[in-house]
């Protein structure tokens, strides 16, 4: 049985190309950023490991066109595709099933993705799509679906938790599906099959290359309750991966692959004693001393100092944390179960032990007042200024996947578009008690902190600690953070009806 | 954010304590949690309520974890302490979602704190805990569970009346008529339980995974 994980390429009407950036959250680009879809990525490794014919098919990393991508796709005739998609290329996803029905009207199109899994009806009904996948876990479950296909190919007599499947138009549901089987048991990411290489360069999160996505060693979140996240919901079961597994896998891409960066995008990685222990465990195999750097995504109030400490000694460098607001009553808004004070004292801890703490904010919230946005730029600019943060990413507050944040949206009536291609992050499209150009503004604001005096003596200032990757920073990082910030600043402004773009001398 | 003083702390033996802050305008459902820290340690963790939702206090039980952070500085405070509370979050223990017949609840260690809090809190005695220690001495019996009926699985130790093994084993071999899609599972305690249990309950049992919701105790 032949099984295509594919990604086609789409643009929008400016040229870009739809990226996926933090978890999963498509974003369109001109500059391309290749992020490896770890989970998926591990769908196809376990289904190899399981003797099925593989192919795997980023038509984006492989720099191909939709053209090219249909070509191959013909060429390749699988059994079985399998798409991922999320709110702001349901769309396009939708249509890319049409044409892949028009090429291949035997094969069995299969939707994953936490927009179809939380609304499978409406995929099924919009669309070629025959089976729509209801878990994260796409790499278990394809897996089952697989094996059952082998064993009868008519999808009449199809069922499986976890599924909702269209026959000749009649939609079947199979309930939801429940992880029994533990996050050990699946695929550690097998490197040559998903071609790593094509990730390993252009991604603006390595300061060292190549770099590469570790198999994930949390599913979910520990905490899984912020209303604006995907890993929030009844449908999700946190597991997590031993950190043996783990640090084996990490040994290898050093060893085997020379990787000289390794970040894990579990939404949150460990914390606690298990975080020590994985510290503990790369020193002692020698890992921390092989010129790889390590990078994670964790909460703000998970890791004490303690564990900051040992992490630093492990050669960990990149911590990628999200600062939704500077405004207490926001975060309590959004769940998230700590202050702006907790935000400001773990990232302190993080500076003063060397690690590179990189921000990723939120503005555009429906019930975020000037006074509100103002606190989140101002605790900003304090941690840059401080060096408590070293880099920074913002994005605008879009309503995704059916979350608690989107629900909330629909039920008020807040939201401003029925068309999900308005949920590209490139506009605010939610009722906000400011006018929208006042979080334009904002973003463009906190964005400029990298050019001001102040972030920039500070970053003068660290190199006289004489780490070399404080130098590596400034010379290698930096350069390239700049050429992005103008794509970023374009693209989360370009909505912004004054025109006038505070940085376009000191860019162009 | 709540600031509460710690009004009193319980030992219930050399891991397991609970802790008693006063609620005051808190309004929470058996079921959720709240993230809890101490003042000016900046680090928190999540705690499922252990008390009834109608009480004067807001209580958790607290498994001190042998290297755990957050467990022990809790461990550390006395009377009159101030600890800081978010939430509550959650939404695990939803019984309005649907019918049933019985509810099963399945846990491990301090994984009872949530099915606890329902019990003392709710008017419902159509249930059966089913919990996994590894002591006889572990066994909270305060009479929070009369309305039920209760099977304690002791692993530790062979000295007890109780049944001798984990709740996966419990599972495996019980002849008790509790499996039904009828019914309705929750499942508390450490993730390497949860999964079992799960398997065991869907692929040895039947039960549609419709019927079953857990949280997970780190």
């Amino acid at each position: 049985m032949k099984i295509t994980i594919t990604y086609p390429p789409l643009m929008n009407e400016f040229g870009q190309k739809a990226m996926v950036s933090q978890n999963r959250n498509v974003q369109y680009f001109k500059k391309p950023t290749y992020l490896l879809p770890v989970v998926h990525a591990q769908a196809a490794s376990i289904l190899k490991e399981n003797n099925f014919d593989v192919i795997w098919d980023d038509a984006n990393s492989q720099l191909k066109d939709y053209a090219k991508w249909l070509i191959d796709l013909k060429d390749y005739s699988p059994n079985l595709i399998v798409l991922e998609s999320t709110t702001p290329v349901m769309k396009a996803m939708w249509e890319a099933s049409k044409d892949i029905r028009k090429i291949l009207p035997e094969s069995i199109i299969v939707m994953t993705g936490y927009h179809s899994m939380r609304s499978p009806h409406e995929t099924l009904l919009n669309s070629e799509v025959d089976i729509v996948i209801k878990s994260n876990h796409v790499d278990f479950i394809l897996l089952k679906l697989c094996k059952k296909l082998e064993k009868d190919k008519d999808l009449g007599n199809l069922e499986l938790d976890g599924i909702t499947k269209k026959v000749n138009g009649d939609i079947s549901d199979y309930g939801k599906f429940q992880l029994v089987e533990k996050i050990d048991d699946s695929a550690i990411v097998d490197r040559d099959l998903i071609q790593w290489k094509n990730y390993a360069y252009e991604n603006g999160n390595f300061l060292r290359t190549p770099g590469t996505y570790a198999t994930s060693v949390i599913r979910d979140c520990y905490f899984g309750k912020c209303t604006f996240c995907r890993y929030n919901g009844p449908d999700l079961t946190f597991s997590a991966m031993t950190i043996k597994k783990s640090v084996d896998e990490y040994e290898k891409l050093i060893n085997e692959h020379g990787v000289k960066e390794i970040f894990d995008d579990s939404g949150v990685w460990y914390r606690g004693k298990e975080a020590i222990s994985f510290a503990k465990e790369i020193i002692k195999r020698g890992l921390h001393k092989r010129g790889c750097y390590f990078g994670i995504n964790t909460r703000f109030e998970y890791l004490d100092e303690t564990t900051i400490e040992w992490l630093a000694k492990a050669n960990f460098r990149f911590i990628l944390i999200g600062l939704e607001s500077g405004s207490n009553y926001s975060l309590d808004m959004l769940n998230k179960g700590y202050t702006a004070e907790g935000i400001k004292q773990n990232l302190m801890h993080m500076s003063k032990h060397g690690l590179h703490p990189h921000l990723t904010i939120m503005v555009g919230y429906y019930w975020e007042t000037k006074e509100m946005l103002n606190d989140t730029i101002r605790l900003v600019k304090e941690l840059m200024f401080k060096g408590y943060a070293r880099t920074l990413q913002v994005t605008l507050c879009t309503p995704l996947d059916f979350t608690p944040y989107h629900q909330e949206v629909i039920k008020s009536g807040k939201i401003l578009t029925k068309n999900y291609n308005d949920h590209d992050m490139s506009k605010i499209i939610v009722e906000t008690p400011e006018s929208h150009d006042v979080y334009y503004e904002a973003v463009k604001e906190i964005y400029s902190i990298a050019f001001h005096p102040k972030f920039i003596i500070r970053q003068i200032i660290f190199l006289f600690r004489f780490n070399i990757r404080d130098w590596e920073f400034l010379f290698t990082y930096g350069i390239r953070a700049i050429r992005r910030v103008r794509q970023h600043i374009f693209n989360l402004t370009k909505n912004s009806t004054k025109k006038t773009n505070p940085l376009s001398k000191k860019l162009s | 954010m709540h600031i509460r003083k710690i009004h009193s702390k319980k030992y219930y033996n050399d891991s397991l304590i609970s802790i008693r802050v006063e609620r005051g305008e808190i309004v929470f459902k058996p079921g959720q949690h709240f993230s809890l820290s101490i003042k000016n340690k900046f680090v928190n963790r999540e705690y499922s309520t252990f008390s009834s939702k109608d009480s004067k206090y807001i209580e958790f039980l607290i498994k001190i974890v042998t290297d755990g952070i957050v467990s022990n500085q809790i461990k550390e405070l006395v009377e009159g302490d101030e600890i800081f509370l978010h939430g509550p979050f959650g939404k695990f223990l939803d019984l309005e979602s649907g019918d049933y017949n019985n509810l099963i609840l399945i846990s491990s260690g301090s994984g009872v704190a949530p099915f606890r809090s329902l019990a003392v809190s709710e008017n419902i005695t159509n249930f059966k805990l089913i919990h996994g220690i590894r002591k006889k001495e572990d066994i909270i019996d305060d009479g929070s569970f009369d309305k039920g009926t209760v099977t304690y699985c002791v692993s530790g130790d062979n000295e007890h009346n109780y049944f001798n093994g984990r709740v996966t084993k419990y599972l495996e071999e019980t002849s008790d008529d509790i499996f039904s899609n009828n019914n309705l599972y929750f499942i508390c305690g450490n993730k390497d339980m949860i999964a079992d249990v799960y398997k065991i309950l869907i692929e040895k049992h039947k039960i549609s995974s419709d019927k079953i919701d857990s949280e997970t105790f780190f």
